[in-house]
């Protein structure tokens, strides 16, 4: 059974082949497990508290430990399966980070859960999103899922009829989002925060509201 | 303490495990509906499925949970919020758990975030400090203790001592150990160069952690439509990675992942190389049977007392050790042997993993990528949309509805444009809608129905009356070429678990068999060939 160090040529060359082999192997495997079409047709944010993408997607280990705690269900493992049906393709190195489709659940920031963070922010094992208190002034410093904006040619408010279902729905009523006139939204770009919950609540289809994820912002594919 | 008590222990342990693993989903699930307010619902709803169950046995655990007394705060009353944030202690896989208050982090995992973001994380710390404790005190106990598939492949090691029963001797090739090493350092060194972690792609624990997740959140979503039963749809390719290498042990290899190529083994054989607490041989009681070799699961040689750095302390040796020769003991750090060198076939592991994540070949059919996307007016039926290249034109096909169920009749429309030009496609086309046979020919049921323009598009309406899947054939000829565009098309829900495990079972079964019947003609001819010509002596 045992079998002794054989320092022979023919042992070295066969281990050198084997390192080389597994080398290349591994290296191609993990090039194909990596590489992927980051065609996103429709905006997905990342949940609250999320590094910048490119940080995040490096830091995170796909565990769903966050899409577990979610109170809110809106934080859900990304797979070829998840966003089917709003057309996503997970692109690079994606499959199984979290990601938020606000228009079927947005964040609620933990509204009326237990605890003092947020829930997917405290769960985190590996630091990817950054703990964040339920405080008006922490989430206001650390979460930047995104940026609300209005097509005046959909919404209701901008043409001729009077809504207003976002305003209400925004956490932070007239300062993110505010009524103008007839109920016109008038976002704030420095307030918001990308929780959706605006284009959740609105009543237009196609929603009038949408949030743009920062990480399309910045340019990060 | 008792070896076969120890035993006994440890599968009670790995069995926990297994049941966690699918607990936690469904304690996530619980935790929704009772944030939603939906769960007296849903209870009531459900009765009697196996969702429904699952969820009453969920509920009734929380509830018998101690409560303290607490103030009603405003409509959540105080035994939904004890129990809330009760089920806030539970998440996760063994991948990355939070069990109780404590955060449990696969080396693995921390490694490769580190590499990848290049920084150090306090919370990623935190997680590691029991994992990494318990792999340096104890070496891979992760692997005998908690690892879902280590008990996966003791199962498998058992179903091998069944085939050597029935006397089909599966294979036991044997590879490099240095194998897994060299995994473990590439897949560092590419999550650094890539940003983005690897290995966690390819470690089972991870995947089982995640296929499990998506396993039991499909069959609620699938209980929330009113469906229930058990179903595979929340399974994804991923499985098969975890089937492949089941199969693989069962007939090629004995605990060849374990062994030659798990990187996650690697990390722990690594962290434990220098463990205090390992299995010692008393060289006198010991009557050199081999029985401890022959368990050994990761091929160790206990009756050398080489136990080298990948000893995982299951203690399997111990209990069958007929001589009591072998012992744990709580040792200084010992001096390490060079480890054992086995450098046969070592490609194959890997060529084998690589098969798993490759992709599939192109074919000289055209085969359209289903996109379903909700259309702008109507948002709640789904539109499938397929997109297709021929030669100069583009092809674009919508279906509505997207999904239909048996019986719908489905609005086919299928647009072909010039891809420069934009000018419309004039000439006849053909359609036609085929079933999808396992065996045999496809059953034509629609067509094959020539069609003219119809206001620039081409427009067909097929009936779809059985459950199953279809494939729809675009016939044209583009510029003296003729083109043939495939397009699949799923109607209900075809396929259940029960036809797929059917499938796999007597796949393995002929496989068997045809195993068996080379070996008998290998056995034939070579009794033949020695009455033939006898050998000289």
């Amino acid at each position: 059974m045992t079998e002794r160090f054989d320092p022979s040529r023919r042992n070295f060359m066969r281990r050198l082949a084997t390192g080389t082999a597994a080398v290349a192997a591994s290296a191609g495997g993990g090039w194909l497990m990596s590489s992927g079409d980051a065609s996103a047709a429709e905006p997905c944010v990342r949940p609250p508290g999320a590094l910048s993408e490119d940080t995040f997607l490096a830091t995170c280990i796909r565990c769903g430990r966050c899409a577990d705690a979610c109170p809110n269900r809106c934080i859900t493992a990304f797979t070829e399966d998840a966003g089917k049906d709003l057309s996503m393709q997970p692109g690079r190195g994606q499959r199984g980070t979290p990601v938020i489709f606000p228009r079927r659940q947005a964040c609620m920031l933990c509204n009326g859960a237990p605890g003092a963070e947020l829930q997917c922010t405290a769960a985190c094992p590996s630091g990817a999103l950054q703990r964040v208190q339920k405080t008006s002034d922490d989430i206001r410093a650390k979460v930047h899922m995104g940026t609300a904006e209005v097509d005046r040619n959909l919404c209701y408010s901008y043409n001729g009829a009077s809504c207003g279902a976002c305003v209400r729905a925004c956490p932070f009523e007239g300062e993110a989002l505010s009524a103008g006139l007839w109920e016109k939204p008038l976002i704030d770009e420095d307030v918001c925060i990308g929780c959706g919950l605006c284009e959740r609540a609105c009543i237009r289809y196609p929603q009038a509201i949408r949030v743009t994820p920062s990480y399309q912002r910045e340019g990060v594919a | 303490m008792n070896v076969r008590k120890l035993q006994i222990t440890r599968r009670l342990v790995q069995i926990g495990v297994l049941l966690l693993i699918l607990l936690v989903p469904v304690a996530a699930r619980y935790a929704n509906y009772l944030s939603a307010f939906e769960l007296d619902e849903n209870l009531e709803k459900w009765q009697g499925s196996l969702q429904g169950e699952v969820l009453q046995s969920v509920d009734d655990g929380f509830r018998a949970l101690p409560r303290a007394e607490q103030e009603r705060v405003g409509r959540m009353d105080r035994d939904r919020k004890q129990i809330l944030s009760y089920t806030q202690l539970l998440h996760g896989s063994p991948w990355s758990m939070e069990l109780g208050s404590l955060s449990l982090t696969d080396p693995l995992a921390g490694a490769e975030s580190i590499s990848a973001s290049k920084r150090i994380k306090k919370v990623l710390l935190i997680g590691l400090i029991i994992p990494v404790l318990a792999a340096v005190l104890l070496g891979r106990v992760f692997c005998s203790w908690i690892c879902p598939m280590h008990l996966l492949l003791e199962m498998t090691d058992k179903l091998r001592g069944l085939l050597r029963f029935l006397e089909i001797k599966p294979r036991d090739v044997k590879f490099d150990r240095s194998v897994k090493y060299v995994l473990l350092a590439v897949g560092l060194v590419m999550t650094a160069f890539l940003a983005r972690p690897v290995l966690g792609y390819i470690y089972p624990p991870a995947i089982i952690g995640r296929e499990a997740h998506d396993f039991v959140f499909a069959l609620f979503d699938r209980a929330e439509d009113g469906k229930f039963g058990l179903w595979w749809g929340g399974l994804t390719w991923m499985s098969l990675i975890i089937l492949g290498i089941v199969l693989f042990e069962l007939t090629v290899s004995r605990r060849w992942w374990c062994r030659y190529v798990c990187p996650g083994g690697a990390l722990y054989s690594l962290l434990g190389s220098r463990r205090p607490i390992r299995i010692k041989l008393d060289p006198v009681a010991c009557t050199r049977c081999a029985d401890c070799v022959t368990v050994c699961p990761i091929g160790l040689n206990p009756m050398n007392d080489e136990m080298g750095k990948e000893c995982d302390n299951c203690g399997l040796c111990l209990s069958h050790c007929g001589d009591d020769a072998l012992s744990y003991s709580v040792a200084s750090p010992v001096r390490l042997r060079k480890p054992a060198h086995a450098a046969r076939a070592t490609l194959l592991p890997l060529v084998i993993v690589i098969s798993f994540l490759g992709s599939s070949a192109a074919a000289h059919h055209i085969l359209g990528i289903p996109h379903y996307s909700y259309d702008e007016d109507y948002p709640q039926t789904p539109v499938l949309t397929y997109k297709a290249e021929a030669g100069a034109y583009d092809v674009k096909m919508t279906g509505y509805p997207g999904k239909p169920a048996p019986g719908d009749r489905c609005s086919i429309y299928i647009y072909v444009n010039h891809r420069d030009t934009g000018a419309v496609f004039e000439k006849a086309l053909t359609f036609t809608a085929l079933e999808k046979r396992w065996l045999g020919k496809d059953e034509v049921v629609y067509g094959p129905m020539p069609a003219e323009l119809d206001q620039a598009v081409f427009k067909f309406y097929p009936q779809f009356d059985a459950e199953s899947e279809y494939m729809l054939r675009v016939e044209f000829e583009a510029e003296g070429e003729p083109w043939i565009i495939e397009l699949p098309m799923v109607v209900g829900e075809p396929g259940s678990p029960i036809f797929v495990l059917g499938g796999v079972a007597s796949g393995v079964v002929l496989f068997l068999v045809i195993i068996r019947a080379i070996r008998i003609k290998r056995q034939r001819s070579v009794k033949r060939a020695a009455q033939a010509k006898p050998v000289p002596a």
